[in-house]
């Protein structure tokens, strides 16, 4: 069942369409239909392993919608659905960003996300939620942290957000030969949401 | 600069640097605080913008730092750094200004000698909780992160089991006053990274502590002991302390600046 939202901060006519699917069998068609910039396909297609919870793509969407309204910032990528997969970087560069963290053609999992303005008079949530569940061919499952766990890969994550520093100083005390509380999964995942979430936010610092 | 725009939260502290609002990020159930440097109209228009957006953009790396190296501070959500806004995690819990400041009121002495409790009783609470600031302060200076402004008011109990807890500030302290008998049913937080910096002079680890000291013993004035507790935990923890409290002496002697100027 697609996720339907608005955001906080946001206008509330902003609403985004989100869907999670596994064992996809046309990620080189939509991908196709992304680089022909064919106006049919314009979603934010997102590759799940790089993500570790349910608020990390929602927080790029944040982002984006933020920049998109903003006079002072705008957006740095043709539309509002590119600059999600952006907003996913750490790095300013956006065709990496869309490499490491758009759908690729040999993807199997793909997150699709549609924003769109409902104040406008061509809006209809059904035909929108109908099509968000028919153009990516696979299995929906739930749009959860749970979900995405399943997908995620670890090492990927770390290497693109550049995570290596993270728990450092437990690292430097262990090596010290000194007795470390360990943390639990849960804490551990926590962990690694907020630095990715936070890699995310600093972006626009560097 | 950016114009300001109307935060959708409750205002919750307004100080001269910024205010403060409690609000929600994203989802309903993810509650979130955000920090707005407002503009300061007496000052020049261009030099207000950099100063707003450099103090903005200086903590904000800060607490993505610390929060990653692993002590614990809210971490970053969101910046804004043209309108001076930074979205954070909200940390639920008293801040140990607040809880020693309850504690004293519900009659347990935690000075020299108990008015109405005897010394064993206030020892078994206050100590772990003293011992769990000087570690987190100890760990804060091993990543080279000076916090500028330590204080009581700057530093936060969260519980670890964070789920049970209201919101109302009150009920959370005294859920704590209750629990606190063992230092690892809650985790000491740092807020406020605002006049922080990254270093790794003693000299600044020093003039950090000893920040805190005087806070400290201006706001509890009967607690020369719990601050001995706490530097004697950063004793322990920190792997630079040797020298940092070596310098702590030279810094008690001569005052916080070490060059008179300015």
């Amino acid at each position: 069942m697609p996720t339907t939202l608005s955001l906080p901060h946001l206008p509330s006519s902003y609403r985004l369409h989100i869907a999670l699917f596994t064992s996809v069998t046309n990620a080189a068609h939509l991908h196709s239909q992304l680089l022909a910039k064919n106006p049919e396909y314009e979603y934010a297609f997102i590759e799940p392993s790089i993500l570790v919870s349910h608020l990390q793509p929602i927080s790029a969407c944040f982002r984006a919608i933020h920049d998109l309204l903003d006079p002072d910032a705008g957006l740095r990528t043709p539309n509002v659905h590119s600059e999600t997969v952006f907003s996913l970087s750490p790095t300013h560069n956006i065709t990496d960003s869309y490499r490491r963290f758009g759908i690729s053609p040999s993807s199997t999992a793909v997150l699709a996300i549609k924003i769109l303005d409902t104040s406008l008079t061509s809006y209809s949530e059904s035909n929108t939620l109908e099509r968000l569940a028919s153009i990516v061919e696979g299995t929906e499952v739930d749009f959860d942290t749970k979900e995405i766990r399943k997908l995620t890969d670890l090492s990927k994550v770390k290497k693109y957000y550049k995570l290596k520093d993270m728990g450092y100083v437990d690292q430097l005390y262990k090596k010290k030969g000194r007795a470390i509380e360990e943390k639990s999964e849960e804490e551990t995942w926590r962990d690694l949401e907020v630095a990715v979430l936070g890699a995310m936010a600093l972006r626009s610092l560097v | 600069m950016a114009p300001p725009r109307s935060i959708d939260g409750t205002l919750l502290k307004q100080g001269a640097e910024a205010h403060v609002y409690k609000s929600t990020f994203i989802l309903p159930s993810v509650p979130c605080l955000i920090k707005v440097r407002p503009t300061k109209p007496y000052r020049h228009a261009i030099l207000d913008t950099r100063l707003t957006k450099h103090r903005c953009v200086s903590e904000a790396r800060l607490l993505n730092r610390c929060r990653s190296m692993g002590v614990l501070c809210p971490a970053v959500y969101f910046v804004d750094e043209k309108r001076g806004e930074i979205i954070m995690e909200w940390i639920e819990g008293p801040s140990v200004r607040d809880f020693l400041h309850d504690y004293v009121d519900v009659g347990c002495d935690f000075g020299n000698g108990g008015n109405n409790r005897g010394s064993n009783d206030e020892g078994i609470q206050l100590d772990p909780l003293m011992e769990n600031i000087g570690k987190t302060i100890g760990k804060l200076h091993d990543i080279d992160i000076i916090h500028g402004d330590l204080t009581t008011s700057n530093l936060m109990l969260k519980n670890r089991e964070n789920l049970a807890i209201t919101s109302n500030s009150q009920e959370g302290s005294r859920l704590l006053t209750g629990i606190a008998t063992s230092p690892s049913d809650f985790d000491v937080v740092l807020i406020d990274f605002g006049l922080g910096q990254v270093s790794n002079s003693d000299e600044d680890k020093a003039v950090d502590l000893y920040v805190l000291e005087r806070a400290f013993l201006s706001t509890h004035p009967r607690a020369t002991r719990l601050f001995n507790i706490i530097l004697d935990s950063y004793k322990k923890n920190c792997l630079g302390s040797a020298v940092v409290l070596r310098r702590l002496q030279e810094v008690r002697l001569r005052g916080r600046k070490k060059s008179m100027v300015g």
